[in-house]
């Protein structure tokens, strides 16, 4: 009797190829092609002339590319420090086993983030109005102001609605990721804790956090690499050009005012280089910082 | 022996989709579609055929539904790309296809255009525009022009500015709504002023004169003699150099009610008395005062300020190496000189036009209603006439943006006069690093 084998070889290349000729085209393609721009000099309309390394040499020179890196950082660390802790307590609070509509929660958190940013941007630009805006308002009608405050025209506070604004999208969705896992974490572990008298306290700092390190480390890593990029908000809360004081000038709103505002694509495309190489050495040295001592076998 | 050649099979298709992309980017269409140098006489019916027209404003709708009334043969495919116009229409420009026949450029960018060669020559023949150009207002074909003096686009309005105020707020703290007399109090800068500080105090701090002290911006910036940038150079004109103090003292006076531009609270300041007035052009009285305010109909007026000034416009163009180029040539011919069409155009939507003979046959008669019966159109056309536009470079926009950041420092009294400077300086630099400032 001939044993009926369904030949499956080759037919895997078929299955994947989708997303790879996907990849191919619509990202590989376009990462290649902004490297090759980098070492041009084009206005995205007429001829481009190759300058070697001038862009890269002008962005190691260039201050305002320097701030737009302390800017994205302090806009992500003001974000996610918050985001992260508010997330583990929830995700925790969300496992004791008599919470009731954990569910629901857990969808309530997430739908901030189904809005689209920049709609959120420019709410936030109207209620923070000077003369007109509902905070402002609100404040002189309880009687804490007594003069219109210019929020947007401060860095400090345009930077932290700016955090603000972006813990408030994404806190959910960590939420979400350190809640499945928790769930992961076996339950074996916990009985045996507490048959040896350990308390809650002691089970969330001794148990839960370090297992949880893993899910820490991915959904840090995964927020550096948007938080990075961020832009939509800098760019619709206020004028655009990342003032007051270029202080919300983050490196993407940096390089898309410098290639589609004023038609640098070359210097642009170093950007996003310089960009790239950043994020590259920040997620290195935050993996071996958050994995310096393996816990498991 | 099956299993690898469908492996070398499925390998083989990739590799070859692969190179198609990579292929595929380099190619550009040289084509120069050498299109025949006569236009064919016919009437006006035996013109068929489809163009396509793409703007980021709706205003075409109308333009087209008109020009179908003449060229009902026509058909003309309007795309309304929206604020990512710009981009969009320099990315078909680049890559060099699916650019529509005709498309605009606003005053923003329309210079950049001019440079890249977009549209076609409307000078040379079969257009022969200069027949068009010769009966509109100077300054306005004159940005239509490029760099050897050729028409490449042309404009069917003008945008002239004033300041529009409220007549019953001019009669309740000046004593008067007649235009000539308010224009007579606002004809010099000092008497401006005068006003704003009178209407802050009789008003109790209710009212003020401008919407923010950037409006004062555009009539320094219409008195210019000297472009930004000259030869490579920035250079800072005396009366943008005058406008440090005079934004600090409209602010020191009282003068401005700190609305952001094109904001909500910013265009809804028509429908209450914060602000006596805008100083806006043309299409402020459609885009902001009647979008915001529809009800505040005949208490509306326009004065002159202390200088004449312009902003915004709308140019068309038809595309170099377009395929229609005749049919869009009856388009833009159409809403550019033909006088029923403006007439009917004016009628309707109450814009300015920028074509003389149609200006002339409406402005001795011309009353706006919303405007308590003012004409409007005299006045504007006074001021198109006073307009130089060859002070207008490609960087303006930008470059104003910046002003502006460096003057809000000023007033806001986070910098003195030299360190806004010398960052609004290292603005430029940094945006347009060959351009040569000191």
């Amino acid at each position: 009797m001939k044993r009926l084998k369904i030949k499956t070889e080759g037919y895997g290349y078929f299955f994947i190829a989708p997303y790879f000729i996907t990849f191919l085209v619509l990202q590989l393609y376009p990462i290649l092609y902004t490297f090759f721009i980098s070492f041009t000099k084009w206005d995205g309309m007429t001829k481009m002339t190759f300058v070697g390394l001038e862009n890269y040499n002008r962005l190691i020179r260039d201050d305002v590319f320097y701030k737009t890196i302390g800017n994205t950082w302090i806009i992500w660390i003001a974000n996610v420090i918050p985001q992260m802790v508010l997330a583990v307590l929830l995700a925790v609070v969300l496992n004791y086993k008599k919470i009731k509509g954990s569910d629901f929660f857990k969808s309530i958190f997430y739908l901030p983030n189904l809005v689209t940013a920049t709609s959120i941007g420019v709410l936030f630009s109207v209620i923070l109005d000077w003369q007109t805006g509902s905070l402002n308002r609100i404040l002189i009608a309880i009687g804490i102001l007594k003069q219109p405050v210019n929020w947007l025209n401060s860095p400090f506070y345009t930077r932290g609605t700016t955090s603000l604004i972006q813990w408030w999208m994404w806190f959910g969705y960590s939420t979400i990721i350190f809640d499945a896992g928790i769930k992961a974490i076996s339950n074996d572990i916990y009985e045996a804790a507490i048959v040896d008298g350990a308390n809650r306290r002691q089970t969330f700092w001794k148990i839960t956090l370090p297992l949880l390190r893993p899910t820490v480390l991915y959904s840090t890593i995964t927020s550096l690499i948007g938080g990075m990029q961020i832009f939509d908000i800098p760019m619709t809360l206020t004028d655009g050009l990342g003032n007051p004081q270029q202080s919300i000038l983050t490196m993407v709103l940096y390089l898309y005012n410098t290639s589609f505002k004023r038609n640098n694509y070359g210097y642009g495309a170093a950007i996003s280089y310089g960009l790239f190489v950043i994020i590259l050495i920040a997620s290195i040295i935050l993996f071996k910082f958050i994995n310096r001592k393996s816990l498991y076998d | 022996m099956c299993k690898s050649f469908k492996k070398i099979i499925t390998c083989f298709v990739l590799i070859v989709m692969m190179l198609s992309i990579f292929t595929a980017c380099g190619s550009k269409s040289d084509s120069t579609s050498k299109d025949s140098k006569t236009f064919t006489n016919k009437g006006n019916e035996e013109y068929k055929g489809t163009i396509n027209l793409w703007s980021w404003t709706d205003e075409p709708k109308y333009m087209i539904t008109q020009f179908n009334k003449a060229y009902p043969n026509i058909n003309v495919k309007f795309t309304q790309i929206g604020q990512d116009y710009p981009t969009k229409m320099k990315t078909v420009l680049q890559a060099g296809t699916g650019v529509p026949d005709l498309f605009v450029g606003e005053l923003k960018y329309v210079k950049q255009w001019l440079e890249i060669d977009a549209w076609d020559n409307l000078s040379a023949s079969p257009y022969n525009a200069e027949d068009i150009a010769k009966n509109q207002m100077e300054y306005v074909q004159k940005l239509g022009r490029d760099k050897d003096g050729n028409l490449r686009a042309l404009s069917w309005q003008a945008t002239p500015g004033g300041f529009w105020y409220k007549r019953s707020m001019a009669k309740q703290y000046f004593g008067t709504d007649d235009p000539d007399k308010i224009s007579k109090m606002m004809s010099t800068i000092d008497g401006l002023f005068d006003m704003g500080e009178k209407l802050y105090s009789k008003s109790n701090g209710k009212t003020h004169l401008l919407t923010n002290w950037q409006d004062l911006y555009w009539l320094q910036y219409g008195s210019r003699t000297k472009p930004w940038v000259k030869d490579g150079s920035l250079i800072i004109d005396q009366s943008l150099m005058d406008f440090f103090d005079l934004a600090k003292n409209a602010r020191k006076e009282n003068l401005d009610a700190k609305l952001t531009a094109w904001t909500p609270a910013w265009n809804n300041a028509a429908n209450n008395s914060s602000i006596f007035g805008y100083i806006l052009p043309t299409w402020g009285l459609q885009y902001v005062i009647k979008a915001s305010a529809p009800k505040s109909e005949g208490d509306w007026a326009i004065a002159k300020g202390p200088t004449s000034y312009f902003q915004g416009g709308t140019w068309m163009g038809i595309y170099k190496n377009s395929k229609n180029k005749e049919l869009a040539w009856q388009f833009l011919k159409y809403i550019t000189s033909n006088e029923d069409y403006l007439k009917q155009y004016v009628a309707d939507k109450g814009d300015f036009v920028s074509y003389i003979p149609v200006i002339n046959t409406i402005s001795d008669n011309y009353k706006d209603k919303f405007c308590g019966g003012q004409n409007t159109y005299k006045f504007f056309k006074e001021e198109a006439s006073k307009i130089n536009s060859a002070v207008i470079t490609k960087y303006d926009d930008d470059i104003n943006s910046l002003y502006f950041n460096a003057v809000g420092l000023y007033v806001d009294g986070k910098a003195t006069k030299d360190k806004a400077l010398t960052t609004f300086k290292k603005d430029v630099k940094n945006a347009y690093p060959d351009l040569k400032v000191e």
